[in-house]
């Protein structure tokens, strides 16, 4: 007879119930923003996927296109494409850096039991077809602690999907903080210069130092134009070693990436508050991480007195007309 | 590793709105984008974070409301 306190203990370390996936739209498959994005390169930011961002320097020449392909490996139906449009001259520069980032809050990621004596592994693993063989890199950041923690998986062949698995150990140092802000960083590496790799690679959970971030031997994804590089069936699990990707229905999926990011696309109508002013009213179920920006509408009634006021349960927008609307709005609280 | 970092050209209060006494957010101008940005004044909101830390480091200053 297995104990209650053993088997409770059993469970955890299996991951056998419960949401496994500490990964929001690991299979590609929610495009808030845009099915393809280009020209990027020169900036941070979320541009196609949702709660997938990319990470740059601002200072490599190498440009791609980002999308939402249909080349998958069996089972999936979407894969994230950087298609690469200016190459990355060389060797990158000491300063240049790509990396394909996903960032999870700490209410999400109390189960780790980090920072203490019993801290749990994480296993990644995730389905990739890389342009280039060798020795690819896969890290964790907390930005509470700044510590990081890496890994490496080799591509055999070239432009074909394989599927990899990493695990980090448990990081016995620094708690990560219950609450709404950023708690860890999953990051897939596609280049990387001198600053992140001439250093002593973190194998092991360790205070951040930009140069032990990356691995050395690090390919470099952006150095031709004919460079594909794909990534779908994302998935970050407590335990030492990895289960079947955990599915989840479209609108489940969508119903989550709207804590970060709301496409409200239409018309929405405003409620009359006074003789010549309105609110339009967006309500938040479930409510958003944060208070949202707005980032862009196509149109309003008008620009006469035009503000907003949002918290993480809805958003006003106040405008000089008695009619009021708003369209396409784009709200944004990711992390 | 910094990679919130927006180019903010300019910032500017919101006017204070009907129901409240103060602004409940900031007007910005990112370079490369077309709309203003507004941005809510929440110490969880990312933009706000990145308009708080460029405010300390002296290389962003917020304009009162119009």
């Amino acid at each position: 007879m297995v104990s209650k306190a053993r088997k409770t203990a059993a469970q955890a370390s299996t991951n056998l119930s419960g949401r496994r996936n500490l990964l929001y739209n690991g299979d590609m498959t929610v495009i808030q923003r845009a099915s393809s994005s280009a020209g990027l390169g020169a900036a941070s930011g979320y541009f196609v996927q949702d709660r997938w961002k990319i990470a740059t320097s601002t200072t490599g020449e190498g440009r791609f296109t980002m999308s939402q392909d249909a080349e998958t490996p069996d089972g999936f139906a979407n894969s994230m494409k950087i298609d690469c449009t200016t190459a990355e001259d060389g060797d990158p520069d000491a300063d240049e850096y790509l990396i394909i980032a996903q960032r999870l809050e700490g209410l999400n990621l109390q189960q780790l039991k980090k920072g203490t004596s019993d801290a749990e592994p994480l296993t990644a693993s995730f389905w990739v077809r890389s342009p280039k063989t060798g020795v690819h890199t896969v890290s964790l950041y907390d930005p509470s602690n700044t510590r990081n923690i890496g890994s490496t998986y080799t591509i055999a062949s070239a432009d074909t999907w394989e599927y990899h698995s990493v695990t980090f150990a448990g990081d016995t140092t620094g708690a990560i903080p219950d609450d709404n802000t950023e708690g860890l960083r999953l990051w897939f590496w596609l280049l990387a210069g001198s600053d992140r790799t001439g250093g002593t690679f973190n194998t092991s959970w360790a205070s951040f130092t930009a140069a032990n971030a990356c691995n050395s031997s690090q390919v470099n994804v952006l150095d031709n134009t004919s460079n594909n590089f794909y990534l779908t069936g994302c998935q970050l699990e407590v335990g030492n070693s990895p289960t079947s990707f955990e599915f989840e229905e479209y609108a489940e999926n969508l119903s989550r990436c709207y804590r970060y990011y709301y496409n409200a696309a239409g018309t929405k109508y405003a409620g009359r508050y006074s003789t010549g002013y309105s609110f339009t009213d967006f309500d938040f179920s479930p409510e958003m991480r944060a208070a949202p920006s707005i980032l862009s509408y196509t149109a309003v009634r008008t620009t006469t007195g035009l503000a907003y006021y949002s918290n993480k349960k809805w958003f006003q927008v106040y405008q000089g007309a008695t009619n009021g609307y708003i369209t396409n709005a784009l709200l944004d609280a990711e992390i | 590793m910094i990679d919130n970092y927006l180019n903010i050209t300019s910032a500017k209060y919101q006017p204070i709105i009907e129901g409240h006494t103060k602004s409940v957010a900031i007007f910005i101008q990112v370079k490369g984008e077309a709309m203003e940005w507004a941005v809510p004044i929440d110490d969880a909101n990312t933009h706000y974070q990145e308009i708080k830390r460029q405010v300390e480091a002296g290389t962003l200053t917020i304009a009162d409301a119009d």
